[in-house]
């Protein structure tokens, strides 16, 4: 018998399970894949908060400003490279455009405009999905009065890759990068790119290195040698294309928390249905096993709490049929909330389909839209599979996935 | 105002028009073709791309159906590398009609269109999906034809031959002198340049819209706008044509097309000649309709919808009015005799499989005005050589077989510099698009065509943002050739709105499953990770 | 739904996002691999009726599974890209590289027969494998490569009679145990400790004369002689899987094999074969959970770190081995989860891939040999005997299968 089953590897449940695990719990995360998380861009979005507690249903509407920040801080926590600002912080999308951040690396932040310094924007050859010339042209439009310049970077590793024309994945260059190799190279480029600057004895702008494929992040001493990132001119992370080393390196330290500190991953298995019974004396029921497809059978877990964290629409957590004919979420068939209205003609807009996803109460137990009751009294639902929301133009993504599944974890 | 002198204006660069500039310049007669937009924008994309045996049409329209079995073995020998022979099954199914099954087999036998019966359970081998209500199925040589490539096939023949064109130009009026026709006035869309075109002949072609063409001398003709919607399944279901053997109605044709099915029609009249939205409602139909020839169609990923519309004509005395039931076949016009324009001729109805033979009758019609004595000659002369083994086998050898005969059959003739450009600069190898594995110096060589003037008008000649991910990777990709092509960053992101909007266009009627994860995938690509704006038009 | 249909449904899902080609450690090596998404989906639309001539680098996929365990979808990329090679098999080799490879893939796919032949004299074949020029013979004739760490062989597990038959199966109490090749002829101590082990929790254990599993055939094109195995070895359980027999594995290869590709044969005890076979430590959990399974463990006063292999995580139950060894006391276990070992089954005893799965499993070690270095652990465990042949092989360090450590606590 677990202390808590999660159901879903993404964000939301990486973050409950740890949590869960670090308060001593015995957890269990059973998954499919890894979830959407190799999309993460490095930051988190919380978006306008305050602005969407007062969006009627929205999910922050379900938890306390201090929730969102006890939530906040255990990203810190984990992740010390985190950082939050009392100004609004901004970081390099992969084309050179400037975004906000609520949460992000420290290493990420840009500078302040009106320092008037120089980029020098480091193009890792042959790195796939990335565009110098658009980067390089984006960045001086964000930055007017900066010099940007671009330099190519090499390494010996990956020079069979570009001989034969082969792009590297930014998740490789990431791996050099942290690599000794990569290290060396990068010391070397940086040093020569600082000497030349001494040697032109220009007015003293202040020179930032921009990498991409660049992640310092998410080190793990118990498992990793450590690299250096003690340079001699500051060096600029930028978020990367999908799928992004972000997204790689915190999975892979996001998974590692959760079994360092006793929690289980069984990846690869699908949560097919629960069983269960009415409590007594109340309307809801108690989820007593899980029914988990692993390869050729399927296995009957128990667990005290279930947490789901199937990651909507995305994540494949609401399973929508031919012509939507069914609707359904996938591992409890809990009750849904189902816009009317499925989608606007234009593609950038606030999509209504977004907004599917489970109706709560105030410990995210699943409600039952038409008589407003609690459906299962031991489940909890969190991140994505949440009703009334769309990350994308709310910009709250982050910030919703980690408040939820903290919560969620101190309730087990 | 631009001032332009040819002898015969071609109005409407679709397969008609495209095939009659390319007959007449094969005559030596001087031709330009106006077009208003991209060429086969309209109807002879937005088909099923099925090249017909005849085999439809064997019961009820003996001619079409004559027309069809002739002009299939033509296409099969003058255009093969844009066909794929895949040949097509008439499939019978327990409930149907055993009259229609007598009268049909008669039909194709009196038309020459050569039918072999398939035993039921080669059939079910050979095509697993195929619905086990099946009692019998007929092979017939129906194929898929291409009808990008075979329109730029023809359109680069006709080029070789003197013929030109300009796309994004709208005729705007007739010339009319002393009912005579001396050209047309366009305007360049592009730039809004106005162009006094002077010719002898002016030749409507404008399928949908070839009505509102012929308005213009004052006369009415009546083309019945008849929309087929059709659906888009993620990879082929089917290797094979698959009918259904009853008397031609909808939802009834499966056409395995490259790495997709496409899946149609509908028939509905509609008033305006660009009403391509698709809505749930046929999309339902034709599900419903489709489960009759394929098991278990509910499991398998539709990528969009989209529409065309059969330009129908009524002539005055049709007794049949219903989409169905009117004709397929065409019509010439001699304006002349009608309404007494001399030089226009209007060619109307028809479809795409009888396009030559319509642009052979047309020509045919043009050279005896002209007193030019040359003959037809596009029955017998391939669209385009065979190409040298050595450049297919190093296209292979660079970037594997199955994306280089996408795209030597794409390409052509044209193909020795795309390979060329791979050999010297092997990242050009990579693939823009990986759904359709379209390299990037594919993309870069049609970036340099001057009728090239958008992301959009890249996908209809390269295939690009047309495989499982509609665009949501592949439009990211593209973006250092789109700025190096249009220039500056702000068009860039146009470009990227316009084509996920035309892409949008086609998956909200099937917004659901796969594609619609795909959607929100697409969402969280351009609005997070790329940080664009949603647009703010909606409450 | 069939496998046929199944296996569209899955095509369908992909998303088209790169994930398993991120994760993919044949494609961080070899920089001529088109990685699972290019072989596998993407391909695959295209292979549909249309055949496609070159399938150039289908051979060098490992078949390590990482690709299907980490995508989102759940597509079966292996699958599809088996399915390729089965296909690419018909056609005829006709060159002498190709000869040779042909004779390769027949030698290393029959780990069986080596193992017959070496453990007839198992000390003399070892020092004939320890000889440079029989490794450099091996190398030049048939493509082995002369560094690879080839397992050492001695005295094979004995078969093991059925005494009761089904009538002792009825009586309960009673297993099959499927030792595998590796346990079988290179390893059979763990195999006696098995029986050993199963015994002390209250089961009997049948091993019949099996044959390979026939995943070794299958990763050198052996496809023919794959399955006879497969319909073989089933013939020979029939009886026992009819008497509802559980039947046990301790090689997570073995056991993938009799849980995937088993169930897609064409005998009627195919469809009993996925569910009642059981990884040992599967087993002994079901066992815990029901409350059967036998405390009566002694200290063991040792820590290891625990190498997860990629086809115990393709088996989606976890890491049930963790869970067991946990109930130990005294005992100190760390899952290191650090990537594939590079081995892959006898990928990297090719000459051309040694290197590849060296540098694959780069990862691994280093997470190992930092765990030693901070003292976090002495010894490692897994439960792939080739697993453990690499990492001995790359780190220096004594690993072992985790039985052996159960056994420790049991006084076995």
């Amino acid at each position: 018998m677990w202390d808590a089953i999660v159901v879903g590897g993404g964000l939301a449940g990486c973050i409950a399970g740890i949590r869960a695990a670090q308060r001593g719990k015995k957890v269990l995360i059973v998954t499919e894949g890894v979830g959407t998380l190799y999309n993460f861009s490095g930051i988190f979005d919380y978006g306008d908060v305050e602005r969407l507690r007062e969006v009627p249903k929205h999910p922050y509407t379900l938890f306390d400003s201090q929730a969102i920040a006890q939530g906040q801080n255990f990203v810190q926590e984990i992740c010390p490279e985190y950082v939050v600002n009392e100004k609004r912080q901004f970081a390099f999308t992969v084309l050179g455009t400037v975004r906000q951040g609520d949460l992000m690396p420290s290493s990420m932040v840009l500078p302040d405009r009106q320092e008037q310094g120089e980029f020098v924007l480091l193009v890792p050859e042959g790195l796939k999905d990335f565009f110098p010339e658009t980067v390089v042209a984006n960045m001086a439009r964000e930055f007017p009065g900066w010099l940007v310049s671009a330099e190519k970077i090499q390494v010996e590793a990956l020079a069979a890759w570009t001989r034969l024309g082969k792009n590297v994945s930014s998740i490789d260059y990431a791996a050099i990068w942290r690599s000794k190799e990569g290290q060396k190279v990068l010391a070397n480029k940086i040093e020569e790119l600082n000497r030349q600057r001494q040697v032109a004895g220009k007015s003293p702008r202040k020179v930032v290195v921009v990498l991409p494929s660049l992640v310092k992040e998410y080190y793990d001493a118990s498992r990793t040698k450590p690299y250096g990132n003690e340079w001699s001119l500051p060096v600029l992370e930028m978020s990367s294309f999908v799928p992004s080393p972000h997204g790689r390196y915190f999975a892979e330290y996001l998974k590692h928390r959760v079994t360092d500190w006793g929690g289980e991953v069984m990846i690869g298995a699908r949560v097919l249905a629960l069983n269960g019974e009415l409590t007594s004396g109340s309307k809801a029921r108690e989820c007593q096993e899980l029914i988990v497809q692993s390869m050729g059978k399927s296995l009957s877990l128990r667990g005290r709490k279930i947490i789901l964290a199937t990651g909507g629409l995305l994540g494949g957590g609401i399973k929508v049929g031919m012509e939507r004919k069914s609707i359904r979420e996938g591992v409890l068939d809990l009750p849904l909330f189902v816009p009317q209205e499925w989608s606007k003609p234009q593609f950038f807009a606030a999509q209504p389909f977004a907004q599917i996803g489970v109706e709560t109460d105030q410990f995210m137990r699943p409600l039952d839209p038409a008589s407003g009751q609690v459906v299962w009294d031991n489940v909890h639902v969190i991140g994505r599979m949440l009703a009334h929301w769309d990350p994308w133009t709310q910009k709250c993504g982050g910030g919703v996935s980690v408040t939820s599944g903290y919560a969620a974890a101190e309730l087990i | 105002m631009r001032e332009i002198d040819t002898q015969v204006v071609v109005i409407g660069g679709g397969a008609t028009g495209v095939g009659i500039l390319r007959d007449l310049s094969m005559r030596g007669i001087p031709a330009l073709l106006l077009e208003q937009g991209d060429l086969a924008h309209g109807t002879s994309s937005r088909f099923h791309g099925l090249l017909h045996s005849g085999g439809r049409y064997a019961v009820k329209d003996d001619k079409a159906a004559h027309e069809c079995i002739e002009e299939n073995k033509i296409l099969k020998h003058i255009a093969a590398h844009c066909l794929e022979d895949t040949a097509g099954w008439f499939v019978y199914l327990k409930e149907d009609d055993p009259n229609y099954l007598q009268l049909w087999l008669k039909g194709c036998l009196q038309t020459g269109i050569p039918v072999k019966e398939i035993p039921l359970e080669e059939a079910f081998r050979l095509e697993p999906l195929l619905t086990r209500q099946a009692t019998r199925v007929f092979e017939v040589p129906d194929a898929t034809v291409d009808g990008f490539k075979l329109l730029w096939a023809n359109l680069r023949s006709a080029q070789k031959y003197g013929g030109t064109y300009q796309t994004y130009c709208k005729v705007q009026s007739l010339w009319l002198e002393n009912g005579h026709v001396s050209g047309v006035y366009a305007q360049d869309l592009s730039n809004g340049e106005m162009l006094q075109v002077h010719s002898e002949i002016v030749v409507n072609a404008a399928g949908p819209w070839s009505a509102e063409i012929a308005a213009m001398s004052g006369f009415d003709v009546h083309i019945l706008k008849d929309k087929g919607s059709l659906l888009v399944f993620n990879k082929r279901l089917f290797n094979r044509v698959i009918n259904r053997l009853r008397t031609p109605g909808d939802g009834d044709i499966f056409v395995p097309h490259e790495t997709v099915t496409i899946f149609g029609t509908t028939s509905t009249e509609v008033e305006l000649p660009d009403d391509h939205q698709v809505d749930e409602k046929d999309v339902s139909y034709l599900l419903d309709l489709g489960q009759n020839l394929v098991e278990e169609l509910e499991q398998h990923r539709i990528l969009r919808a989209f529409a065309g519309i059969r330009p129908l004509y009524e002539s005055a005395d049709a007794s049949d009015h219903e989409g169905r039931g009117v004709s397929r076949n065409f019509a010439l016009i001699d304006h002349e005799k009608l309404d007494g324009v001399r030089g226009l001729v209007s060619i109307l109805g028809g479809k795409l499989t009888t396009y030559r033979l319509m642009a052979e009758k047309v020509s045919d019609w043009v050279a005896a005005k002209l007193d030019v004595p040359a003959v037809c000659r596009t029955a017998e002369e391939p669209l385009q050589n065979e190409l040298a083994t050595e450049v297919w086998d190093k296209a292979r050898q660079l970037i594997g077989t199955a994306a280089a005969d996408k795209m030597m059959e794409r390409l052509n003739e044209q193909a020795g510099t795309v390979v060329e450009a791979i050999a010297r600069q092997p990242l050009l190898g990579q693939f823009v698009c990986e759904c359709e594995m379209v390299t990037q110096a594919e993309v870069l060589h049609a970036l340099q065509d001057p009728a090239v003037h958008s992301l959009d008008d890249l996908r209809r000649q390269t295939r690009l943002g047309m495989g499982t991910c509609q665009g949501a990777y592949c439009t990211y990709r593209a973006t250092p050739m789109l700025q190096e092509a249009f220039g500056g960053w702000e068009r860039v992101a146009k470009e990227y709105r316009s084509l996920l909007s035309e892409r949008w266009r086609g998956i909200t009627p099937v917004l659901w499953g796969e594609q619609l994860r795909e959607s929100e995938l697409a969402r969280a690509l351009f609005m997070s990770v790329l940080d664009f704006k949603a647009e703010e038009s909606e409450g | 739904m069939d496998s046929r249909e199944e296996l569209a449904a899955r095509l369908d899902a992909c998303q088209k996002c790169n994930v398993c080609t991120a994760q993919c450690p044949v494609g961080k090596v070899n920089p001529h691999f088109m990685g699972p998404k290019g072989l596998g989906p993407d391909r695959e639309r295209y292979r549909r009726g249309q055949s496609i001539l070159d399938e150039r680098t289908l051979d060098d996929c490992s078949n390590c599974k990482t690709c299907e365990i980490t995508c989102p979808s759940g597509v079966k990329i292996t699958e599809m890209i088996l399915g390729a090679r089965r296909a690419a098999s018909r056609v005829p080799h006709n060159n002498r590289s190709g000869m040779k490879l042909l004779l390769r893939g027949y030698v290393l796919g029959r780990a069986e027969y080596l193992g017959k032949l070496g453990v007839i004299w198992p000390t003399m074949t070892n020092q004939v494998l320890k000889l440079k020029l029989v490794r450099l013979a091996l190398d030049k004739a048939l493509g082995i490569s002369e560094n690879g760490p080839l397992p050492a062989y001695g005295k094979p597990l004995k078969v093991q009679a059925d005494k009761g038959g089904r009538n002792g199966a009825r009586a309960g109490k009673q297993v099959v145990y499927f030792p595998g090749c590796y346990t079988r002829y290179n390893e059979a101590e763990t195999g006696r400790v098995m029986t050993k082990v199963l015994e002390h929790v209250g089961y009997k254990t049948i091993i019949p004369d099996f044959h390979c599993c026939g995943l070794p055939l299958e990763a050198n094109g052996q496809f023919d002689k794959a399955h006879k195995n497969g319909l073989y070895n089933l013939e020979l359980m029939r009886p026992y899987l009819e008497a509802g027999m559980p039947i046990i594995t301790s090689c997570t290869s073995c056991g993938l094999t009799l849980k995937e590709d088993y169930p897609k044969l064409q005998t009627t005890s195919a469809q009993l074969i996925g569910a009642q076979t059981y990884d040992l430590f599967e087993f002994l959990w079901q066992l815990y959970e029901k409350g059967e399974l036998p405390l009566d463990f002694q200290e063991v006063q040792a820590s290891y770190g625990y190498h997860p292999p990629c086809h115990l995580k393709a088996q989606g139950i976890g890491t049930p081995a963790l869970r067991i060894l946990g109930l130990i006391p005294g005992v100190k276990i760390r899952n290191l989860d650090a990537g594939c070992c590079g081995l892959s089954g006898s990928y990297g005893f090719k000459a051309e891939k040694y290197d590849k799965a060296m540098k694959i499993g780069s990862a691994l070690f280093e997470a190992i040999n930092v765990g030693v270095g901070r003292g976090d652990f002495q010894g490692m465990t897994t439960e792939c005997g080739v697993c453990k042949v690499q990492i001995q092989h790359g780190t220096g360090l004594p690993t072992e299968h985790p039985v052996r450590i159960l056994a420790k606590a049991y006084r076995l």
